[in-house]
């Protein structure tokens, strides 16, 4: 099974959302990480089909996923950024009526909705209503709703907002455990989401894929760029505001600072293996500290 | 199938649906029974008062009064009529005694109203009723056949197709005409006023359904499903059809049970020329009222499966429910400050055209509008009904067709 995305490309009126955009995904989990405005959900919308390209295409298998239609939506779940649901129903009654649209027989729909009530711990407010549950029980009901048709490509987009540590662990465990002979596409921008689980991660910036491979291999592309040092706290203060800091630990009198920076930050500045976080805040300091002078010179 | 229900079983939990459908059922309820509250028999007591009587018992003591006058409405009842009138007339002047009008005048009042209509001859009912010679009354369904084609060909002249057509109706008009007391115009112009409230509820009702879905999100996630593309968006149609559908049946029925009770069953034997005495209509009152209910539905169809359309195509409910409901009230503002023939078709062809308080169904029914399509004119019921018949496929479909290209924002 290969997913193609091929030369996808998606304007509005006045801005790209994704540019020209390839890639050939076969079964593993694709941890997608850019920041807000990166095309993540864009690009996301259009390989579920409710979104169409301005140009290009989405293939399964040589197939225009558009042209099979049915039989391809019959292979997909997906969990949208906001998670809409029908306040009316109990966790229970939309699951089984996500249950039949995805084609399943009552009797199927029931088991499944059982099971999966039980997976994301949720079997004991199955019969209350959705608009009672808080933030990170609709996200694990959101999760239910994408897996009840056990499909073969899987897209999570931001799946993990609402939960708490202990959930996102949870969820982290139970993607991992389903992955297998499953394309997941998991969109998020908490790097540690993916970091362990994913078989490979694509970076997107400006609706552009900026880099894809495996988490060491692209880690690896900024090797010699991550830096630590031990500062007093006068360094400190003109380090943090020169370069991008993706750590600071007080120790005693003096500061421990993990800099990504494309040159030596200072002296004492060593070289360390690259985190996914550090290869993040590479591309995206821009976007998540705007605030960040001479952003270009200090990578 | 299994779709199906379940999205009826959701529509119908929600409050956005089951609340207008209790305002649909209430408001029929008070219509229904203002109709039967709102029925007025005027007397005099001993002592010559005038006396009033409302409700059930006025409708009774009505049908008592136009007792002898009721069943066949020969040549003979009508010249009796005219005689009551002419004598009461001659003997009192213009200051008829109040008890001899309401023992007098007001029992043969429909047939004096026939007679005065089609012996007017232009002028006033009243001095016509006072200038014909009882004899002439004789003549009474050829001269109004004879009147009806004059008017037609005044109001329409040198349309021979339209006086063609109403002629072929007329001819199927049964006469002698039938007459039994009890049902009013004002009992078909409620259910007139009732219908437009269900259509405005039921159109008001679907106008989120699929806009709702886009707005909050939960459309991405069941337009992704297998079945989420032309099932889904058939069942959602099917589900809110129904739902009004039964809103209708119901609201209906509780109208024509109760106000047809109350007034009579019989009463609904009464040829709708009786009330409309220049109306080429071959039905009797019942006939007009079933007519009526049925272009009631199909107006109602109409005007949810283009609210559906509109909901399909709009981002958010409130603007669906905005354009829904201007629309629905588009045919009522069009009749009443525009005029010419556009008008008159647009009011006839947009999907709630047969719907409306001083424009709708039974009124066309009962009057001889025409309007020019091309080389043709149609009668406007016809035209009203066929535009609805066209629209209730043509909004469903269009309907399916713009929520499987919806795009998600």
């Amino acid at each position: 099974m290969e997913l193609t995305l091929n030369r996808l490309t998606k304007r509005y009126k006045d801005k790209t959302a994704v540019d020209s955009l390839s890639a050939a995904l076969t079964p593993g989990l694709y941890g997608l990480l850019g920041a807000n405005g990166a095309g993540k959900t864009t690009l996301m919308r259009m390989v579920c089909g409710i979104l169409s390209p301005t140009s290009g295409n989405v293939a399964l298998d040589g197939r225009d996923t558009v042209a099979m239609g049915e039989s391809y939506r019959d292979l997909l779940g997906y969990l949208p950024q906001n998670f809409g649901y029908y306040p009316v129903f109990t966790a229970m009654d939309y699951l089984l009526y996500v249950a039949a649209l995805k084609g399943l027989t009552k009797g199927a729909a029931k088991v499944r909705a059982n099971e999966l009530l039980e997976t994301v711990s949720l079997q004991t407010v199955a019969k209350k209503k959705i608009r009672t549950f808080s933030g990170g029980m609709k996200q694990r009901l959101g999760i239910a709703q994408a897996l009840l048709n056990d499909p073969k490509i899987l897209v999570l987009d931001e799946p993990t907002a609402g939960l708490d540590p202990k959930e996102r662990v949870r969820f982290r465990n139970l993607i991992s455990g389903i992955s297998k002979d499953k394309i997941v596409i998991l969109s998020t921008h908490i790097v540690s989401d993916v970091e362990y689980i994913a078989d490979a991660i694509l970076v997107m910036k400006d609706g552009r894929l900026v880099h894809q491979g495996r988490p060491e291999e692209i880690t690896a592309s900024i090797a010699g760029r991550v830096w630590e040092c031990r500062v007093g706290p006068e360094e400190t203060g003109r380090l943090t505001a020169r370069y991008t800091v993706s750590n600071l630990k007080h120790e005693g009198e003096r500061d421990m600072l993990r800099i990504v920076s494309d040159g030596k930050p200072c002296e004492s500045a060593v070289p360390v293996e690259p985190t996914l976080e550090d290869l993040y805040l590479y591309y995206f300091s821009s976007e998540t500290d705007p605030g960040i002078p001479g952003e270009e010179g200090n990578r | 199938m299994q779709i199906l229900l379940l999205e009826m079983k959701r529509v119908v939990k929600s409050r956005m649906t089951w609340i207008p459908l209790l305002v649909a059922a209430a408001l029929s309820v008070m219509i229904s029974f203002s109709v039967i509250s709102d029925a007025q028999y005027l007397s005099v007591d001993q002592d010559g008062k005038a006396v009033k009587i409302t409700g059930m018992d006025a409708i009774r003591a009505s049908k008592e009064q136009a007792r002898p006058y009721e069943g066949t409405v020969t040549e003979a009842k009508l010249r009796d009529a005219l005689a009551v009138f002419q004598n009461v007339s001659r003997k009192y002047g213009e200051k008829i005694p109040t008890a001899e009008f309401y023992n007098k005048l007001v029992p043969p009042s429909y047939f004096l109203n026939m007679i005065g209509t089609v012996y007017a001859g232009g002028g006033e009912e009243q001095d016509a009723l006072g200038k014909v010679n009882p004899d002439d009354v004789g003549g009474f369904y050829r001269r109004r056949s004879e009147v009806l084609k004059n008017d037609l060909e005044a109001k329409y002249p040198g349309s021979q197709d339209v006086v063609r057509q109403a002629r072929k109706l007329n001819d199927k008009v049964r006469t002698p005409f039938v007459f039994q007391d009890g049902y009013t115009s004002d009992n078909a112009a409620n259910l007139c006023v009732l219908i437009f409230l269900l259509v405005l509820i039921g159109a008001a009702v679907v106008s989120g359904t699929f806009a709702a879905d886009y707005q909050n999100g939960s459309d991405d996630i069941l337009r992704c499903t297998k079945n989420g593309h032309v099932k889904f968006a058939v069942a959602k149609l099917c589900s809110s059809v129904l739902i009004v559908l039964a809103m209708f049946a119901v609201c209906i029925l509780i109208f024509v049970l109760s106000v047809d009770s109350a007034y009579g069953w019989d009463s609904l034997r009464t040829s709708v020329q009786v009330l409309f005495p220049l109306s080429f209509l071959p039905f009797t009152v019942g006939q007009a009222q079933g007519a009526t209910v049925l272009a009631g539905l199909l107006t109602l169809l109409a005007a949810v499966c283009f609210a559906l359309f509109a909901s399909a195509k709009c981002r958010h409910p409130t603007t669906a429910l905005t354009i829904v409901l201007a629309f629905c009230i588009l045919p009522a503002i069009l009749h009443s400050v525009a005029d010419g023939n556009i008008a008159d078709f647009l009011t006839c062809v947009l999907p709630t055209g047969g719907a409306g308080i001083s424009h709708n169904f039974f009124n066309q029914l009962n009057q001889s509008a025409f309007v020019q399509i091309g080389p043709f004119r149609v009668w406007a019921p016809y035209l009203t009904i066929g535009a609805a018949i066209l629209e209730i496929p043509l909004f469903f479909v269009l309907s399916i067709r713009a929520y499987c290209r919806h795009q998600a924002a």
